[in-house]
């Protein structure tokens, strides 16, 4: 049996590499997806599928840093699905900086985009999921706002403020059968797709604290041998498993994926 | 006087909070800076017979006057050794959907701008120094779930979080460590509204904490001795919430 | 058939939660073990049995502390179906006089959880490990992960205890790239995992203030398939918003 059988989900930051393998499974398992990005060349990368199942994918441009923009994503689909069941926040921005060199702006750009654009986009599509009294809000997170790790302090703090605003929503949902969730993932292996740069963002060193030796360096080393890196096949599972039925009873729960190299007790 | 020759800095929104912490690393032994938004916090500190300094700040998040401020601050006695953040604002209470975007957006930079660009500027003296002690103090609804907190207050007080363990990670090369403290409710300090009554502690005979229960906390991370610790986060709640 | 070529082993003891697992890996495919410590479960999994030909081995469990039991009783399934993929501990029990439980009760409710599990799994290991292949879960009470009111204090240990062992094993045994993780299960509609004051454990989600032990059998199979692979050492916290963090 399919898990999103007849479920319409809206994918903010939907042209995102996660999203773009995302919407394969998404699709496989019954589902419509309305892809919501900034501009055009996202797109691009989903193309195929897109040719494949025109009846079941739609895009929109829109920025989760407009409320407008928000309403109206969601005003689109459910005109062109006719419901909202599932609405999957991927948009992020890591800005740059450590403490000391950060930019106010790419602080307040970051902040705008990763945690500020959860609440937009679902104030947006609430009064659609409470006519159905069903719903599952997916945030899409990150190890960088949770453990010791070298990330710029505009990812690290936006980030764990995404953590904490699902939870505030878990809480403000639950009454209308709506579970907020969101993941934190370590590295992901993106090398299948070519780097977009991201609206906004400037040329910067990692911070000074950081580790050396690519995208799967850890302090914690990963526990499983050959493996630095999530793909995005593992990510898309957890996706199905928090937007499906199937996670009923989890909410304001943040999943970890990151191959042991941080474990909450 | 366990911080007898050390320079502290207490950046306060104007709770009863950052007060106690100046007293508290005053009595010390400690010089400090007291940068707050709250003129009559000063009035408890003698400055003529004390090492102390009252700066008066009308807005954490102006990054022009907080270099200034800054700047002054780090002059007075020297370079820093202790910065402590408490930082907060009260956010309006409501429906979640039906605040308006300018008070949401108000409340979410007053809490994490608010810290953040304080410590842009006074870090760098630690760092010069090559050691020190940063303690964040944020508030028990950025931890769990608390009915009724309001989601941009929520959301703010998780970053702090965030911010903790990225500055203690990317300047423990510095031998600076740096530590949060989530308190629950506190006597003389601002609570988000909206959770009122889902913040009580379970202790039978203190159910609220004191400013005093924070600053002896920040005791504890200031000291010498707890040069070990560093990118964690204390939940100082009187058991209202155990991880 | 998303279990279509896996052998699960299910210890299930004091909740009607393993049933559940066994029924879902049943219906995707799976070969399963069933482990049950009463007569009433021996029932459902020979019912379950006569739906599934072949595909299930209920076997009777007299005690959780024993570990010759439970060896014996992976020797059993080992020799049914010459292999083993999945491990799911479901083992709890209710404290008799919480909170103030005499010697006795304590080692009972310590060994029954704790010893369970880890006797459990260990007897697979060997095969796992040559597998190069292992999905392990251990459910686990919300009072392991933090304060509940009117929890007895043996049984919060023991649950927390599972949240470590998971870990540990998460730790240990990545390098044959097998994956350990633990559900820290709230109010269930069974009762079985809330040892608390009436109500105390309930969840937040409006028609779903206590979780049906689908939910429960839903969590493991999430965690339980191949694409699972890069989560583990992770406490999943299955509790309707009760507890977040």
């Amino acid at each position: 049996m399919k898990k999103l059988e007849n479920r319409v989900a809206v994918f903010i930051g939907g042209g995102s590499a996660v999203a773009s393998v995302a919407l394969k499974y998404f699709i496989a398992e019954g589902a419509s997806v309305l892809q919501v990005d900034v501009a055009e060349p996202y797109f691009e990368r989903t193309r195929d599928i897109r040719e494949e199942f025109p009846n079941r994918i739609h895009t929109f441009l829109g920025a989760c840093t407009s409320q407008e923009d928000m309403d109206q994503a969601m005003a689109a689909c459910e005109e062109q699905f006719g419901r909202i069941d599932i609405v999957c926040n991927f948009a992020g921005f890591h800005g740059a900086g450590d403490v000391t060199s950060v930019l106010k702006s790419q602080w307040d750009l970051a902040m705008d985009v990763t945690c500020l654009g959860i609440y937009r986009s679902t104030k947006a599509a609430f009064p659609y999921l409470k006519k159905n009294h069903y719903g599952r809000i997916m945030n899409f997170a990150s190890i960088g706002g949770r453990a010791n790790r070298g990330v710029s302090i505009t990812y690290a703090a936006s980030k764990a403020a995404a953590i904490g605003l699902t939870r505030s929503l878990a809480l403000e949902l639950a009454p209308y059968g709506i579970t907020v969730n969101s993941m934190a993932p370590a590295s992901l292996d993106t090398s299948a797709f070519e780097r977009i740069p991201e609206h906004g963002s400037i040329p910067h060193e990692p911070p000074k604290g950081a580790l050396t030796g690519g995208p799967g360096a850890t302090r914690g080393g990963s526990f499983i041998p050959d493996r630095p890196l999530a793909t995005l096949d593992e990510i898309a599972h957890a996706l199905i498993f928090l937007c499906s039925e199937d996670s009923a009873f989890l909410t304001g729960d943040c999943l970890d994926i990151n191959g042991g190299q941080f474990m909450q007790p | 006087m366990r911080l007898e020759h050390k320079v502290a800095a207490v950046a306060s929104s104007g709770g009863s909070i950052g007060k106690a912490c100046a007293q508290a690393l005053l009595k010390e032994g400690a010089k400090v800076i007291l940068l707050s938004k709250n003129p009559s916090d000063f009035s408890e500190f003698q400055e003529k017979e004390q090492p102390f300094l009252g700066l008066p700040v009308k807005d954490f998040t102006d990054e022009e006057e907080i270099k200034e401020k800054a700047a002054e601050a780090v002059e007075a006695f020297g370079s820093l050794d202790v910065i402590v953040n408490s930082i907060t604002a009260v956010p309006e209470e409501g429906v979640w959907n039906e605040i308006p975007e300018e008070s949401w957006r108000e409340t979410f930079t007053q809490i994490l701008t608010g810290n953040l660009i304080p410590l842009k500027y006074l870090v760098p003296s630690l760092v010069e120094k090559e050691s020190g002690r940063i303690v964040i103090v944020s508030a028990l609804p950025g931890r769990t779930g608390v009915p009724g907190s309001q989601f941009a207050y929520t959301a703010a007080h998780a970053g702090l979080g965030g911010m903790v363990r990225n500055i203690a990670t990317v300047f423990g090369k510095h031998s600076i460590t740096c530590n949060g403290i989530a308190a629950g409710q506190i006597e003389g300090q601002a609570i988000d509204p909206g959770a009122e009554g889902s913040l009580a502690g379970i202790l039978k005979e203190k159910t609220i904490g004191t400013a005093q229960d924070v600053a002896n906390a920040v005791l504890y991370l200031t000291d010498e001795h707890a040069a070990w610790n560093t990118g964690e986060t204390l939940d100082l709640n009187g058991g209202r919430y155990m991880v | 058939m998303r279990f279509q070529d896996k052998v699960a082993v299910i210890a299930s003891g004091g909740t009607g939660a393993g049933l559940a697992c066994a029924r879902r890996f049943l219906s995707e495919g799976a070969r399963v073990a069933l482990y049950g410590d009463t007569e009433e479960l021996q029932k459902e999994a020979l019912e379950l049995e006569a739906s599934y030909p072949g595909r299930l081995l209920a076997i009777r469990i007299r005690d959780y502390r024993n570990r010759e039991e439970l060896t014996a009783a992976a020797r059993k399934a080992l020799k049914e179906f010459g292999t083993a993929d999945i491990l799911v501990t479901a083992i709890t029990t209710k404290p008799k006089n919480a909170p103030e439980e005499d010697e006795e009760e304590y080692q009972r409710i310590l060994h029954t959880i704790l010893d369970g599990a880890l006797y459990s799994v260990q007897p697979y290991m060997d095969t796992l490990i040559n597998n190069r292949y292992g999905r392990i879960v251990l459910i686990s009470s919300l009072a392991g992960r933090t304060n509940v009111p009117g929890a007895s204090p043996a049984y919060a240990a023991a649950h927390a205890g599972l949240g470590g062992m998971a870990r540990n094993i998460g730790c240990t045994m990545g390098i044959y790239t097998i994956t350990a993780n633990c559900i820290a299960a709230g109010a269930l509609e069974d009762g079985s995992y809330d040892d608390c004051a009436p109500g105390a454990c309930d969840g937040r989600i409006s028609g779903r203030e206590k979780g049906r032990l689908s939910d429960v059998a839903a969590a493991v199979e999430y965690l339980a398939a191949d694409l699972a692979s890069w989560t583990t050492g992770e406490t999943l916290d299955l509790n309707g918003g009760r507890f977040m963090t």
